[in-house]
């Protein structure tokens, strides 16, 4: 399932801003754990989607250390409404193929 | 969240490794990938360097703290939670910049991978004079370098070519001949090729370039090479096959490593999520 990570990663923290393991942690729940990712590949996604203004950071206290903690922007929220556009329309596609096949 | 990361709740403190645990073992797994991670990222930014080390190691530690808490021993913990987070490959993409800066990189930026590109072209057509090698003592020099229907030598050229191979008509001594130079040039270029891969690795590193976008270049011109040198095989087959085999050489060198880089390039370029259904 290549290139659907930023999907997951953008409705991850339309659940609220999280660092990175927060974030596949949500990914991993609401799933039900039929997702799975190696994990650090959330990173260079993270990194990318806040370079093209989807997502913004800053650094955050977390029981005494610094951990870097994403939150989604305006822009990402309609960027996630838009693929979650695309997804739902290519899932409902899909079921249709395999409602006539079946 | 809690099944996935370990199964028990978080607490302060939970799991961390005490001052006892650090005097017996103080490098463990996770400080040599952070260590290995650092090697391969240290001509980055320097503050992209520091975020991502710190990113790395807070989630590797979170990680191990779980997976300690879930009942593994503090090493093994440790490097359950570095094969979670994948190889040091996975994560360096971070410090690339996007495609779309491409037309922004300074002309400096592609020398050292444009030239290490060249070089592993150089290679690959010195493994294709191996295997030209390899095709002729099995099917003969025909195979490799025999002339296609038409072609016509002199008198004189015939002399020239048939004074090594005594015996050999005229097609023949040149089918020999051109197998050899082939055989020759091909792999002198390899070793040529290896001799700059080697000096490549010398050259300043400059800013990197998008993830992905190397071996991208290098699958999609070996797959013009495979492409272009595909027909030529096919050509020549039709033909009768004489001179089929060093065409045919470049092909079966150049298709899979057009495959290789490819696959490369795909896992550079986007983070992939397994579906693993339920039991």
């Amino acid at each position: 399932m290549n290139g659907q990570l930023d999907l997951l990663l953008l409705a991850s923290l339309g659940a609220g801003e999280a660092h990175g393991y927060g974030l596949i942690a949500r990914i991993h729940e609401r799933s039900g754990w039929r997702l799975d990712l190696q994990e650090g590949s959330v990173y260079p996604a993270l990194h990318k989607l806040e370079a093209s203004g989807s997502v913004e950071s800053r650094w955050a206290d977390d029981d005494g250390g610094r951990r870097r903690v994403y939150a989604l922007t305006r822009a990402g929220q309609e960027e996630l409404a838009r693929k979650a556009e695309e997804w739902k329309g290519f899932s409902a596609a899909v079921r249709g193929v395999l409602g006539t096949a079946s | 969240m809690e099944r996935l990361l370990g199964g028990c709740p978080r607490s302060p403190g939970d799991g961390v490794m005490n001052a006892e645990d650090r005097s017996i073992r103080p490098e463990g797994p996770i400080d040599a990938y952070l260590d290995e991670l650092l090697a391969s990222i240290r001509d980055g930014e320097p503050s992209a360097v520091r975020r991502l080390l710190a990113e790395t190691e807070a989630h590797l530690h979170e990680s191990a703290r779980r997976l300690h808490a879930q009942g593994l021993e503090p090493e093994e913990a440790e490097r359950e939670a570095v094969r979670r987070f994948g190889p040091v490959a996975t994560v360096t993409p971070a410090l690339r910049p996007p495609l779309t800066a491409l037309g922004k990189m300074p002309l400096r930026a592609f020398v050292r991978p444009a030239v290490g590109l060249a070089a592993v072209g150089a290679i690959a057509v010195g493994l294709s004079g191996a295997l030209s090698e390899w095709f002729g003592r099995i099917w003969g020099a025909g195979f490799v370098a025999g002339d296609l229907p038409g072609m016509a030598y002199t008198a004189a050229r015939c002399a020239v070519l048939q004074a090594p191979y005594p015996g050999l008509d005229c097609s023949r001594a040149a089918a020999e001949h051109h197998w050899g130079e082939v055989v020759e040039y091909r792999v002198a270029l390899g070793v040529l090729g290896l001799l700059v891969l080697l000096i490549s690795r010398f050259l300043p590193r400059e800013a990197p370039l998008p993830a992905g976008f190397v071996p991208a270049l290098a699958a999609a011109a070996f797959l013009l090479a495979a492409a272009a040198t595909g027909l030529q095989t096919v050509n020549a087959a039709v033909q009768g096959g004489q001179g089929m085999g060093a065409w045919l050489s470049a092909v079966v060198v150049s298709f899979p490593l057009a495959v290789v880089f490819a696959v490369v390039a795909i896992r550079h370029s986007a983070g992939r999520v397994r579906y693993a259904p339920a039991a």
